[in-house]
């Protein structure tokens, strides 16, 4: 029974660990990310990606606010996973995640809508130039990156 | 639970009945009245060219997913992985997507289900007018209502979001 609770205590004491807040301190802010959902609870998880595709976690910014503003690093790859977690006592848990690649340009900013209502959800990502009007960009899978 | 029960359901249907190993199939069977399945229709003011093109813009991103159910008591443990696979099939005159549902683990099949899954929900777009398209829907009737209404956004044009698929069943 002792080493049940301590099994138990061990796995949930490593999975809160893994999760980590985004760090507050990358510069320039220039990503926002604007959020409309009802229902579930929605994060953001920002990995870097290296020279090898591999996607190495940084961190986790929660998602309850309506905008949002964090820095990613500039002229490079970065793995984005939008998380959606309801719990109910009927329906149990669910958990849903969109993710997309980005990289970065030097002097642009980058805003995505995410949206989650009644169970349909949506993740539009736009760049924004210095000079100019938005674009949208298609999202794009991790395993894009070696394409 | 209900995702289990659906999975059940939908195994011992196909145990009493010969599964169809194509969309006209499915068709068939849904028009002739299989159990725990519906028909549905209705009109759009768009172009057929504008509904293939939205169905091929979504289908893959929002329905070639998996998804994975866990579910577990104290005397069971369940764990399926389901993959769903979608097929948009547009000409000038006619548009259909198709839905194949696959359970690759936790379920046994009594038949050999088609290459892709088992066809769950076909759409057919055909035009009414050069800007008008009747909708043509047939799926089950019950546990797919998230799909449904995203297909409805998407053919509309008013909502292009995705359905949460761990919400079917």
């Amino acid at each position: 029974m002792r080493l049940a609770l301590a099994g138990a205590l061990l796995l949930v004491t490593g999975c809160s660990g893994n999760l980590r807040p985004y760090p507050a301190d990358v510069a320039p802010k220039n990503l926002t990310v604007q959020t409309k959902t009802s229902g579930v609870r929605a994060e953001l998880d920002i990995h870097g990606v290296d020279a090898q595709c591999r996607a190495p976690y940084v961190g986790t910014v929660k998602l309850n606010q309506p905008s949002v503003s964090v820095g990613l690093p500039a002229d490079a790859w970065s793995y984005l996973k939008f998380d959606f977690a309801s719990s109910s006592f009927l329906r149990g848990s669910h958990r849903m995640t969109k993710d997309t690649l980005l990289r970065t340009r030097a002097g642009h900013s980058y805003e995505i809508d995410v949206t989650y209502k009644d169970d349909i959800y949506n993740v539009v990502l736009r760049e924004k130039p210095p000079r100019g009007p938005a674009r949208e960009i298609p999202l794009r899978d991790l395993a894009s990156c070696q394409k | 639970m209900q995702k289990i029960q659906a999975v059940v359901l939908a195994v011992l249907l196909a145990a009493c009945v010969a599964m169809p190993q194509n969309p006209e199939d499915f068709r068939k069977a849904v028009s002739g009245g299989a159990v725990l399945t519906k028909t549905d229709s209705y009109e759009v003011n768009r172009s057929t060219q504008t509904v293939g093109a939205t169905f091929k813009q979504r289908a893959q991103e929002c329905l070639g997913v998996q998804v994975r159910t866990v579910s577990q008591t104290s005397t069971s443990y369940q764990n399926i992985l389901t993959a769903y696979t979608p097929t948009v099939v547009a000409t000038a005159q006619r548009a259909e997507l198709h839905v194949q549902q696959l359970h690759k683990t936790g379920v046994v099949y009594p038949q050999k289900p088609p290459e892709g899954g088992v066809y769950i929900f076909v759409a057919d777009a055909t035009p009414v007018s050069a800007n008008r398209t009747r909708i043509q829907l047939y799926g089950p009737s019950k546990g797919y209502d998230v799909l449904y209404r995203a297909v409805r956004g998407w053919t509309t044009g008013e909502n292009m979001g995705c359905p949460d698929m761990t919400k079917i069943g």
